[in-house]
């Protein structure tokens, strides 16, 4: 018999590294955290304001599941659809940790850029008048136009110059389209990065907002003094230069250099000011994890069956989740895969709470330790 | 005249190196410090000096000119330790040719490496009058090292032999603070600062990768008790900044090479986690607390 005809499910849900891709991502239970993400996204695709959201939680509580989540074009899509507008351009990345951190930013966001789709989404005259009056600073004004302007022939070159790696012979090709020089300082990746995500949000006509999802951020911790003030510029300066629709959520993994208590330590004034809202990954009740389990079977569901807990019993997911006790929504999974695999390796269905005692110790047994 | 004879690990050579600005620490060195370092340690300095540069170039963190222009810079760099080399053979004309093997028998240390000739070459400039035309009588030496089992380990022998002291890379900077009255506070806290993110972002890279190794195990290792007891020991430890024991279960995988491939490259990757191992405060530890406590240094001028 196959998995799938043994236990009604497509593949094993409680995998950790999901088999799907990140566009089939599903998200399960935790209703109330899931609304409160949806809200923040579709205030920023109706209301021009910019904000810095921070998502706090424990290692495993799904805040990088979130990001993968909420990032993916599909759920915009929808969520946008809801409110009858264009979806969110996201980037989601791991705060950089090597030497020049707002260049590495700068360079997840360059590749992903693809100029010529950018070019067939954007009306060409609109945006390049509207880029004409949306900075002082030429060099940046120039480079933004050379983006968006089908005229500028060589994306190509164009892309390796995004990139720094244009030699002069090769910048003087594009000093006809008012790029005269390289991108060198960490002011010059911030104000082409605002001045882009500007573009791309323009009237809200193509993208209604930006989405930049930083996980990881708990890594600022590790960070030299001068990587720890180069990335709070960055978030500064790109609120303060992106003022309209731009949404920014910090993943923040509580840890032994990271304490709540050490938010003021890391993370500047100048950025805790500007933080507008906190969503907490709470460690999740008895319920949650019950709500989580019954939306994750059902979402994965093959065929009809008899007890919708199936292939566990309810008895059998409170035995799990009492004997785990308070744990992280990745410790239940990484629990119930472990059961699903050896039940499928004997061939046991259902699974019953006999199996599991039999198991106990190789599935939770670092609990006891 | 300087008062202070230091000598120079390898791997606190390597941190002066990377977390230097302009040269700044170099030069308070020249400046105060009587220092010195062993052959070997010149040696392992040059073989492993540039191993982050080639790290983030082959991470493409940095460009392939800058890290180029760098390792011009170190080189220029070295050319000062190099001339604070003692050779082991002018050691051995010295005290005899068997000197090593009597502080080998003395300290029963299994290895040849830089903390051991550097150990030796304290006890012989802890015992020796003139070191260069230049007299000391009594002086004790501080061997600075950031290996931290090696710093345990020696110790005891330092102490017993009246050499003097081990310290680490950390106390360092905060003698050259208290000595140069130029050197501020915050500049002693940045160089702080830039040394505990020489270890920490490996700390959490291996902790990171270790992680992403066990999401993605199949059946038969989840099964494996000594495997996963051993990688959750270490996952946990690294995830606390814990570096008690941590070279059991590091060794368990290098025993186990061979059956466990991913978790020994991995740890190979990160391999300065390696010298973290400590039975009391560790260096990240006292890092966090020099910087904590770093107002509280008394300098001439500065006392309130």
């Amino acid at each position: 018999m196959s998995f799938e005809e043994k236990y009604h499910l497509t593949t094993n849900p409680f995998r950790i590294t999901p088999a799907v891709s990140s566009e089939e991502i599903v998200w399960a239970g935790f209703s109330g955290l899931k609304n409160k993400f949806i809200k923040r996204i579709k205030r920023s695709i109706k209301i021009p304001n910019s904000s810095l959201i921070l998502n706090w939680g424990e290692y495993g509580s799904g805040k990088t599941h979130a990001a993968r989540f909420f990032c993916s074009k599909k759920q915009l899509e929808i969520i946008s659809k809801e409110v009858n507008s264009k979806p969110p351009y996201s980037f989601t990345f791991p705060l950089p940790k090597g030497k020049d951190p707002v260049y590495s930013i700068y360079i997840s966001v360059i590749d992903k850029l693809d100029i010529k789709q950018i070019r067939n989404d954007f009306d060409n005259q609109s945006i390049l008048k509207f880029i004409d009056l949306y900075s002082d600073n030429l060099q940046v004004q120039s480079i933004l136009s050379a983006i968006f302007n089908e005229n500028v022939e060589d994306v190509s070159l164009l892309k390796k110059y995004l990139y720094g790696n244009v030699t002069n012979t090769e910048l003087k090709k594009l000093n006809q389209y008012g790029i005269l020089r390289h991108l060198k300082s960490d002011s010059d990746y911030t104000k082409v990065l605002a001045g882009l995500f500007t573009c791309l949000t323009f009237n809200k006509l193509v993208y209604s907002s930006i989405i930049l999802w930083i996980d990881e951020f708990e890594d600022l911790a590790i960070l030299s003094s001068s990587n720890i003030d180069k990335t709070n510029n960055f978030i500064r300066e790109i609120l303060d230069n992106t003022p309209n629709n731009l949404l920014i959520f910090i993943n923040l993994t509580q840890s032994a250099l990271f304490g709540q208590e050490d938010l003021g330590e890391y993370v500047s004034e100048a950025v805790r000011s500007r933080i507008r809202d906190r969503i907490n990954f709470d460690l999740p009740s008895e319920q949650d994890l019950k709500d989580y389990y019954l939306d994750l079977v059902t979402t994965f569901r093959a065929g009809k069956v008899d007890d919708e807990y199936a292939p566990f019993s309810s008895e059998l997911i409170s035995k799990i989740i009492a004997e785990l006790g308070n744990v992280s929504i990745r410790s239940f999974n990484e629990a119930l895969s472990m059961t699903l695999e050896l039940a499928d390796l004997e061939d046991v269905v259902p699974i019953s709470i006999e199996f599991f005692e039999k198991y106990k110790e190789e599935i939770i047994g670092w609990k006891q330790e | 005249m300087k008062q202070i004879i230091c000598i120079l690990d390898a791997c606190s050579i390597i941190n002066l190196i990377h977390i230097d600005e302009d040269d700044f620490l170099l030069k308070k060195l020249d400046e105060y410090i009587e220092y010195y370092l062993c052959e070997t340690v010149f040696s392992e300095v040059c073989a492993n000096v540039y191993t982050k540069i080639d790290k983030l170039r082959n991470e493409k963190k940095i460009k392939p000119e800058e890290a180029k222009e760098r390792k011009k810079e170190i080189d220029i760099t070295l050319s000062n330790f190099r001339q604070k080399q003692e050779k082991n053979s002018k050691i051995k004309t010295e005290f005899g040719a068997d000197f090593f093997k009597t502080v080998k028998s003395l300290t029963n240390y299994p290895k040849n490496n830089g903390e051991f000739y550097s150990t030796a070459l304290a006890l012989y400039i802890s015992r020796f009058k003139e070191i260069n035309k230049k007299k000391f009588i009594g002086t004790k030496v501080f061997f600075h090292t950031d290996d931290y089992p090696a710093k345990e380990f020696f110790s005891s022998f330092f102490f017993e032999q009246q050499i003097g002291y081990i310290e680490d890379t950390a106390d360092l900077l905060v003698l050259l603070y208290r000595l140069d009255e130029t050197f501020t506070i915050n500049q002693l806290d940045r160089y702080l600062s830039n040394l505990f993110s020489e270890y920490a972002p490996e700390v959490s890279g291996l902790h990171k990768r270790l992680q992403k190794i066990k999401s993605s195990l199949n059946l038969k290792l989840r099964r494996d008790k000594a495997f996963i007891k051993n990688l959750d020991k270490l996952i946990y430890k690294l995830s606390e900044f814990e570096f008690f024991e941590i070279n059991e279960p590091i060794k368990f995988f290098s025993r186990n090479s061979k059956k466990y491939p991913n978790v020994y490259d991995a740890i190979n990757h990160y391999s300065l986690v390696l010298d973290l191992q400590s039975n009391s405060t560790g260096l990240l530890e006292k890092i966090r607390k020099v910087r904590k406590e770093k107002d509280n240094v008394f300098r001439l001028g500065l006392a309130s």
